[in-house]
């Protein structure tokens, strides 16, 4: 009959690490509680105080943390900077291709290479920052990847989060691209009751002329978007004019999407449905924007915080 | 919440004095199960699930020699301190020495 130790040391070798010598781990947890045993503790009451086989297991493998708290700053950064500028870069190609093509199709051909490039990056990254983990590092480097940090670098108080030259460049490209997509738009070139034909496989939707004050809307407020972002790639200390130009934007926008819900229907569609589904879109935007405002203008009001003087 | 707290700053202290507490016993060779009431008897008990893995891990780091031989019909790992281990654990000695002093002299200030 199979004891209870042996039963325990199974289930504790079984949750070990791969890297770990489970039979050398095993023979000494067996050593502890046979002696234990020899001491006069019953055997049941010594491999329950030794703890759950997977707990002590667990506690065998060399790295605990995939990236741990030290990395994962970096890691985050490095992830968000790699994302919007592939995700950036794929769109602009696929918006540029759609607009040259005048086949609106391609550009969300683009989105859903747009979603395989996100995952893989999230993939490739993880895996660097994973192995960048178990690589020892001198100095004040933190990773192997980042740069010793400088005290010089550090932002004012107060002052709005730094927006680079390359986060306003990504940004110009973004909107400049969505306005040649809306102007092409307006000459029917992007076919959007294709589109949602294909999306459900079947049916038929139109917009109705109750966009119209949307559509404008957006040209309009995307317009003032890139010609802020642009202004702040060629002048980058310019982030409260960033943040202005970005609550008229908003303002404007909101204003158009307020005057379409108000000029419903939306869609001629042969489906029912379809006009709920736009009214849903259109109130979704516009706590969107009213958010955006909300929070533009909170940054834009916050005081700068006291700083304390060096004694 | 107080008593949460308590606890996590009190492992947190514990933690860094367990290495050093193993390493002091190991000056002279033991194995596992010895170095456990050892460490107990002296106040500073130690669980196993706890104990086996930093004895790993302080072998793994070239403090800490081991070997499996036959006591008592049965066969145990024993341990020792190898020559960077001893100088390591004077010097982590002689540290905490210094720190402790240190902490001595804040807690007997009267704050202003």
């Amino acid at each position: 009959m199979i004891s209870l130790l042996d039963r325990y040391l199974f289930a504790v070798e079984r949750a070990l690490p791969k890297d770990v010598d489970a039979a050398d781990v095993t023979a000494e947890i067996r050593d502890d509680l046979q002696s234990q045993i020899d001491d006069g503790t019953p055997e049941f009451d010594a491999i329950k105080a030794y703890g759950d086989p997977r707990v002590v297991a667990v506690r065998y493998s060399r790295v605990p943390y995939l990236i741990g708290p030290q990395l994962y700053p970096f890691y985050r950064e490095t992830l968000r900077n790699v994302l919007v500028a592939a995700l950036a870069l794929v769109l602009l190609v696929g918006g540029i291709a759609a607009i040259l093509a005048h086949d609106g199709v391609l550009f969300f051909d683009a989105l859903e290479t747009g979603w395989n490039v996100a995952i893989w990056i999230v993939v490739i990254v993880t895996a660097i920052f994973a192995t960048a983990e178990r690589v020892p590092t001198s100095g004040d480097r933190v990773g192997p990847f980042s740069r010793a940090w400088d005290p010089l670098r550090l932002p004012a108080p107060g002052a709005l989060p730094p927006v680079g030259r390359f986060g306003s460049l990504v940004e110009f490209c973004a909107n400049f691209l969505a306005l040649l997509a809306l102007l092409d738009a307006r000459t029917q070139h992007i076919p959007l009751d294709r589109l949602v034909a294909n999306v459900l496989a079947s049916g038929h939707a139109v917009l109705t002329p109750a966009w119209i004050p949307l559509y404008y809307a957006a040209v309009v407020g995307t317009a003032i978007l890139a010609g802020s972002a642009i202004t702040l790639f060629l002048r980058p200390p310019m982030s409260a004019f960033h943040e202005v130009a970005r609550i008229v934007s908003a303002v404007v926008v909101l204003a158009g999407a307020v005057m379409t819900l108000a000029r419903g229907p939306w869609i001629v569609a042969s489906q029912s449905g379809w006009n709920t589904a736009a009214l849903v879109c259109l109130l979704a935007t516009l706590l969107v924007f009213v958010v955006t405002i909300a929070q533009s203008v909170r940054s834009l009001a916050r005081p700068a915080p006291h700083t304390t003087a060096r004694t | 919440m107080e008593q949460g707290l308590f606890e996590n700053l009190r492992l947190e202290l514990r933690r860094g004095c367990l290495s050093l507490a193993v390493l002091s016993q190991l000056r002279t060779e033991r194995y596992g199960y010895t170095l456990r009431t050892a460490l107990e008897a002296a106040g500073l008990a130690i669980d196993e699930g706890t104990l086996y893995p930093l004895l790993r891990r302080l072998e793994a780091q070239g403090l800490l020699q081991s070997e499996w031989r036959e006591e008592n019909k049965r066969r145990k790992r024993f341990y020792r301190l190898t020559a960077d281990g001893e100088a390591i654990y004077a010097r982590l000695a002689a540290e905490l020495h210094h720190i402790n002093a240190s902490l001595d002299r804040m807690f007997a200030e009267v704050p202003s």
